[in-house]
């Protein structure tokens, strides 16, 4: 398929962003030195990490909600699967694992594989059943850890004392300001390999089926199996963010496959404006920075959740994206006027 | 396991699938209407128990207050729900999963809210003193209560069988569920009736957490706990079906049943998971979906 009129396929090096991007990252790196002026650096790079892996999270789901137009309902799923296969891996396979790289492959394959299955089983079923079977599914996977039928998962307490040495064998992860550093460089590495998976063909599909499933199926394209591959890069994305989550907290629960984390994947990204993979990530920085205010003033978080989400819906259905350009607008408008009245 | 015990477990199984259906019927016949799950459904259940506690217990009212009372001010609340939510956001255009979003702000609210106003603890909730007592046939005995609660389902069931085939009304609303352009067209005022069927659903749903208080837990965690299962039930009959409803809900009741007689709880509810997804390989629309949902 060549086109050259498709603006996703090619992204413009443009001056003006690389010079955003350059003052993005310049501050996120500098961040700790920063914290470290501080009385409290530790709670602060602690939580920043916290927005970070919570952003790749909301990115992962963008893939599926936001470009797929998928509702799953299970995100969840994919989140403690990639927690449980590092702490599996390091602390009850009696392996002995130091690094963190083997749990990280780990969790990006049994992510991809349960993606693999609810896929599976979510490609056959409507729109609205998606969201049920969905819902259902982690349901049943986190009623399994719990069980723990083969005695792996160490049932209702989880497991702790999960090891965070090294990456690579010479990469030294343990405190957390060089942990900083490793998910910001998984954060950066996660978009730019999201932005291009949804800026390729596969991508275009991707978008099509969310606009237009029938037409799509007219084309020629199997609707299910692109269906069953958006679920399995963004299940192996959420595992890695899982993994980050499981290396950073240095245990697991299997609180972790409730479905209120399903939910929280969902308020990301649609704060976020979904479609837009950064939006998420704020719209996950956002919340956190809420959760942070609030969880001390108030013990019940879920009402906020479903506050915001009511509010949400009725007054911001397209996420913060919107608001941003219409507040450029209007700067821009203001520059304008002077020099030349508006027309039309 | 005696003939005696296996009947007794027979009818735990369909006393649980009463309450499963009570539950799952509202949900399939608004999804049928209106194309979204109301995710609240759960809620308004909690809220029929709760509502239970507060007449039965601080105003010393009887059970048969209590019942009337679920149901009415669940429909009100429900009702509202529709015309302040989904109404608008379906007349603005919006896509169906604002509309389940919406629902699920909705339940988490609602649920923060029984929390702030019952507290946390899980409570006890009385049978009435006119159904106290066991009911004998032969060698199998059994709760008169969990007998009259099976009774009262199929109760409902019948009395929605009726609505549907014998009323003016009922056929009205299979007309929108069927086609809802063509309906109004014909002069059917379709959102009064999708409320109206919302609100019953709702109500019934109080009702059947009325009727539950008693049987399952009442606590904070009841809703959604529940109301998973109730989606494995409307999956697994096929959504929209209303047969599909009474059928999965009669063999997902009998498989928690056995599964928590013969192994444990955690078990059954495992197993009713697998049958689900074994319903979702061998036929994706469930026992009785027609597939109109189905792009």
């Amino acid at each position: 398929m060549e086109d050259t009129t498709n603006n996703y396929s090619s992204p413009e090096i443009d001056r003006g962003k690389m010079v955003k991007w350059i003052l993005i990252l310049g501050v996120l790196s500098l961040l700790p030195a920063f914290f470290q002026a501080t009385p409290f650096a530790d709670y602060l790079a602690y939580t920043v990490v916290r927005m970070m892996i919570l952003g790749i999270y909301a990115m992962s789901y963008d893939l599926l909600f936001g470009f797929t137009g998928i509702f799953s309902y299970g995100h969840a799923t994919f989140w403690g699967c990639g927690a449980y296969a590092v702490a599996i891996l390091t602390v009850r396979s009696g392996l002995q694992v130091q690094d963190a790289l083997p749990g990280v492959l780990a969790a990006l394959i049994a992510g991809a594989g349960l993606g693999l299955a609810m896929g599976f089983l979510c490609s056959r079923v409507g729109q609205v059943a998606v969201f049920l079977v969905s819902f259902a599914f982690t349901e049943s996977i986190q009623l399994l850890v719990i069980s723990d039928p083969l005695k792996i998962t160490n049932a209702e307490d989880g497991i702790s004392g999960i090891p965070r040495e090294t990456l690579f064998g010479f990469l030294d992860i343990k405190s957390e300001i060089h942990f900083y550093y490793l998910t910001l460089a998984v954060l950066v590495l996660s978009y730019l390999v999201l932005r291009r998976i949804t800026a390729s063909s596969m991508g275009d599909v991707f978008l099509a089926i969310r606009e237009n499933p029938v037409r799509v199926r007219f084309l020629g394209y199997s609707i299910r199996r692109y269906r069953v591959a958006a679920f399995m890069i963004s299940g192996a994305f959420a595992s890695l963010a899982g993994a980050l989550t499981a290396l950073h907290e240095r245990a697991v629960a299997p609180e972790m496959f409730n479905w209120f984390h399903s939910g929280d994947a969902v308020l990301f990204t649609v704060l976020g404006s979904p479609g837009t993979l950064l939006g998420p990530v704020l719209g996950a920085a956002i919340v956190v920075i809420f959760q942070e205010i609030l969880s001390d003033l108030f013990r019940n978080w879920m009402i906020f959740l479903g506050l915001s989400y009511i509010l949400l819906i009725f007054f911001l259905p397209k996420g913060i994206f919107p608001l941003f350009e219409k507040l450029q607008d209007r700067l821009r408008k203001k520059e304008n006027t002077p020099a030349k009245p508006q027309k039309a | 396991m005696t003939f005696a015990t296996f009947l007794v477990q027979v009818l735990n199984g369909l006393t649980i699938a009463a309450i499963y259906i009570l539950l799952a019927s509202g949900l399939t016949i608004v999804f049928g209407l209106q194309g979204i799950v109301n995710c609240a459904h759960g809620f308004f259940y909690m809220l029929g128990a709760y509502l239970t506690l507060t007449v039965v217990g601080k105003l010393g009212l009887s059970f048969w207050v209590a019942l009337p009372v679920a149901f009415l001010a669940n429909f009100l609340l429900g009702a509202a729900l529709e015309i302040a939510g989904i109404r608008k956001l379906t007349s603005w255009g919006r896509e169906f999963t604002h509309n389940l979003i919406l629902t699920l702000g909705f339940a988490l609210v609602g649920q923060e809210a029984v929390k702030l106003i019952w507290g946390t603890i899980p409570q006890l909730m009385n049978v009435p003193s006119s159904l106290t007592g066991m009911a004998t046939f032969g060698p199998v005995s059994y709760p008169k209560y969990w007998l009259f609660v099976i009774a009262f389902t199929g109760l409902v069931m019948l009395a929605l069988y009726l609505f549907f085939t014998r009323t003016g009304l009922g056929i009205l609303v299979r007309s929108i569920a069927l086609n809802s352009e063509v309906s109004q067209s014909l002069g059917t005022n379709a959102p009064r009736i999708n409320t109206l069927i919302f609100g019953v659903g709702t109500g019934v749903a109080g009702m059947a957490g009325v009727l539950a208080g008693p049987i399952l837990s009442v606590d904070p965690n009841m809703a959604f706990e529940l109301l998973i299962i109730i989606f494995v039930v409307i999956i697994f009959g096929g959504l929209g079906s209303l047969v599909g409803v009474v059928v999965s809900g009669i063999i997902i009741g009998l498989i928690i049943a056995f599964g928590t007689a013969l192994v444990t709880g955690m078990f059954a509810k495992i197993l009713a998971f697998a049958v689900m997804i074994a319903i979702l390989i061998v036929k994706p629309l469930g026992l009785f979906g027609r597939g109109a949902q189905l792009e």
